[in-house]
C-alpha cells in the first residue's frame, strides 16, 4: 500500500475504534449497574442459603 | 509545565480510599470458594465486559503500548487491530472459551485433569503460575515509574511508591476476592474508558492529526506507517498468536468466561470485548506516537542504539527511557485537576490488573498444585486460605522483582516471552483437548514442557545462549511449532488407555 493509503487506513481505524469504544462504554456503564444489582442478589441468596444449611 | 498539586493529590487519595471501601463491602458477601474465585458465576454481559476490560486494560498495558507507539510509530497500531479481529473471531465462534465454560471448571488446569489426568493438571498449574508470575514481575515497577513520571516526585521514592500501591491492592483483593475485583473493575472501567477517550481527543485537538503524521513522516520515514516494513512478517504473525492468547487462553481473561452466567453471555461478552481488546492497544499506542511528536516539537533528543529507539532527553533534562515518554508527555500538557483525574484513572488501571492477576495465579497454586498434591489441603476452606496466603506471597515477589530486574527489551516483548512459557503449551493443550479426540495425556504433558523453552527468548537468557540473532517473536513462534509437534507425536505414540477415552466423551464440548 502507498504511504497515503496507510495514513488513511490508520485514521479510519483510530477514529472508528474510538467511536465504537465510546458507544460500548456508554452501554456498559448503564447496563453494568443492573448487572451489579443482580450479582449482589445472587450472592445474597447464596449466603442466606448457606446460613440456613 | 504542570505541577502535580493539592487538587490532583486529593482526587487520587479519594479514589484510592473508595477502592479500599469496596474491598470491605465485598468481603461481607463472600461465603465460599465459588463466591471468592468466580463471584458465584453471576456476571451479566455488561459487567463481564467491564471487568474483562478493567483487568486487561491495565496501566502496564497503557505504558507498554505507548512505548511501542513511541518506538514503532503508526505501524505499531497493527497490534491493536489484530487483537480486535482475533477476539471478535473467538466471540463469534466460541473457540476454546465456550468449551471451557461448559465444562464448569474454575481454572484452566482443572480442565486438564478432567480431559487428561491429575499429573497434567499439576504440571499445567506449575507452568501457568511460573509464566504468569514472571509475566507480572514488571507490573509494579512500570506502574510506579508512571506515578514518579507524572507527579514529578523524586525518582528515589520509586520503591516507596511501589510498596504503597502494592499494600493497597493486596488489602482489597485478599478481603473481597472476585467480587471485590469485579466491583473495582467496573468503577475503573467508567473512569478509564471516559478518561482514555477524552485524552485521545485532547491530544488530537492539541497536536492535530495531520501534524502528527507529518512529524512522524519527516523524522521516522514513510516505512514507520507500514507494519510489514517496520516490524516484519514474523512479528505480525506473533501478534496474531498473542491476540488469540490474550482473549482465549490467558487465565485472567478466561476467568471472566468462567464467571459468566452461561454460554450465550460468554459469546456476547467476547464479541463486544473485541472493541476493548482493540482499543486497549490502539489508543495508548497512539498516545505514545503523540508523545514522540510532542518531544520532537519541544526540541528534545530522541535516543537510539542498534536495537532502535531507546529513550529521549528533553532540553535541560536527564536522559529517560522510552517507557517514560507517556507520563512525561501528560505532565507537560495536562492542566491541574485533569492531571489528578488522569492519575486516578491510571492508578485504577494499575489496580484492576494487579488484583485480577494476584487472584488468578494464587487460586491456581492453591487449587491446582497444592490441593491435588496434598489432599488434606483440598477442602474449600483450605483452598481459600492458601489463595489468600499466595496473594500476599506473590505480592512480595512482585515487589522484589520490580526492585532488582531491569528489562533489556521493550516491556511488551518481555511480557510476550514470559507469558509464552505458559501459553505456547496451553494453547495447544486446550485446542487439542477440546477439538482433537486423539489428544493424549502424554502429548499434553510434552506440549506443556515444550512451552517452557520459550524462556530462551528472555534478553539475558538469549544472550547467555548466543541467540542474539533471533528476535523474541521468532523464538516464540518456534516454541509454538515445537509444542504442536510434540502434542501430535506424543498423542499418536502414547495414546490414553480406554478409561480416559471414555472420560473424553464426557468432556467433549459437543456433549456438554
Amino acid at each position: 500500500m502507498s504511504f497515503e493509503t496507510w495514513v488513511q487506513f490508520w485514521k479510519v481505524t483510530l477514529y472508528g475504534g474510538l467511536g465504537l469504544f465510546a458507544a460500548l462504554s456508554i452501554w456498559v456503564i448503564f447496563a453494568g449497574v443492573g448487572d451489579i444489582r443482580d450479582m449482589f442478589d445472587a450472592l445474597r441468596a447464596e449466603r442466606d442459603k448457606g446460613g440456613k444449611d | 509545565m504542570t505541577t502535580f498539586g493539592a487538587l490532583d493529590t486529593t482526587i487520587v487519595v479519594v479514589y484510592l480510599a473508595l477502592s479500599v471501601g469496596v474491598g470491605l463491602i465485598a468481603n461481607r458477601f463472600i461465603t465460599g470458594l465459588s463466591g471468592y474465585l468466580v463471584a458465584g458465576r453471576s456476571l451479566g454481559t455488561a459487567l463481564s465486559i467491564a471487568t474483562m476490560t478493567g483487568s486487561e486494560l491495565g496501566l502496564i498495558t497503557v505504558m507498554y503500548q505507548a512505548q511501542k507507539g513511541f518506538t514503532g510509530g503508526f505501524a505499531a497500531l497493527h497490534i491493536g487491530l489484530i487483537a480486535g479481529i482475533v477476539t471478535l473471531a473467538v466471540g463469534l465462534t466460541g473457540f476454546i472459551v465456550v468449551g471451557l465454560r461448559r465444562s464448569e471448571v474454575m481454572t484452566i488446569p482443572e480442565y486438564y485433569e478432567r480431559r487428561f489426568d491429575k499429573e497434567t493438571r499439576v504440571l499445567g498449574g506449575i507452568l501457568l503460575a511460573l509464566g504468569g508470575i514472571l509475566n507480572m514481575g514488571l507490573f509494579l515497577q512500570v506502574g510506579s515509574q508512571f506515578v514518579v513520571g507524572v507527579t514529578g516526585i523524586d525518582g528515589n521514592l520509586l520503591s516507596a511508591v511501589m510498596v504503597g500501591l502494592l499494600l493497597l491492592v493486596l488489602f482489597y483483593t485478599v478481603m473481597g476476592g472476585m467480587v471485590s475485583v469485579v466491583l473495582t473493575d467496573y468503577v475503573q472501567f467508567v473512569v478509564l474508558s471516559l478518561g482514555l477517550i477524552a485524552l485521545v481527543l485532547v491530544t488530537i485537538n492539541t497536536l492535530g492529526f495531520d501534524h502528527i503524521v507529518e512529524v512522524m513522516r519527516t523524522t521516522r520515514g514513510e516505512e514507520s506507517f507500514d507494519p510489514t516494513a517496520e516490524f516484519g512478517g514474523s512479528y505480525i504473525a506473533w501478534m496474531g498468536v498473542m491476540g488469540l492468547v490474550s482473549c482465549a487462553v490467558w487465565p485472567t481473561a478466561v476467568t471472566r468466561a468462567l464467571a459468566s452466567k452461561n454460554v450465550s453471555v460468554v459469546k456476547r461478552q467476547f464479541s463486544f470485548s473485541a472493541i476493548s481488546f482493540m482499543i486497549r492497544f490502539l489508543l495508548p499506542c497512539f498516545l505514545g506516537i503523540a508523545a514522540f511528536v510532542f518531544i520532537s516539537d519541544a526540541g528534545g533528543l530522541i535516543l537510539s542504539d542498534t536495537s532502535g529507539i531507546t529513550g529521549f532527553q528533553l532540553e535541560g533534562g536527564e536522559a529517560q527511557s522510552s517507557i517514560m515518554a507517556l507520563p512525561t508527555f501528560f505532565r507537560q500538557v495536562l492542566p491541574v485537576g485533569v492531571l489528578g483525574l488522569l492519575t486516578a484513572a491510571m492508578l485504577a488501571a494499575f489496580m484492576s490488573t494487579h488484583d485480577s492477576y494476584l487472584l488468578c495465579w494464587s487460586s491456581v497454586i492453591a487449587r491446582d498444585i497444592i490441593a491435588p498434591l496434598i489432599p488434606s489441603q483440598s477442602s474449600p476452606e483450605k483452598q481459600l486460605k492458601w489463595t489468600r496466603v499466595f496473594i500476599v506471597l506473590i505480592g512480595i515477589y512482585v515487589l522484589f522483582w520490580g526492585l532488582f530486574y531491569h528489562p533489556s527489551q521493550d516491556v511488551w516483548e518481555y511480557l510476550g516471552i514470559t507469558g509464552a512459557v505458559y501459553f505456547t503449551g496451553a494453547i495447544v493443550v486446550l485446542s487439542a483437548g477440546l477439538y482433537w479426540p486423539k489428544a493424549s495425556s502424554m502429548g499434553a504433558r510434552l506440549s506443556l514442557y515444550a512451552g517452557l523453552s520459550a524462556i530462551v527468548g528472555l534478553g539475558p537468557v538469549k544472550r547467555a545462549l548466543g541467540l542474539d540473532a533471533y528476535t523474541a517473536p521468532q523464538i516464540g513462534l518456534c516454541t509454538l511449532a515445537f509444542a504442536i509437534f510434540v502434542m501430535v507425536v506424543g498423542s499418536l505414540a502414547f495414546p490414553d488407555p480406554p478409561s480416559l477415552s471414555e472420560e473424553l466423551t464426557a468432556t467433549d464440548p459437543e456433549s456438554l
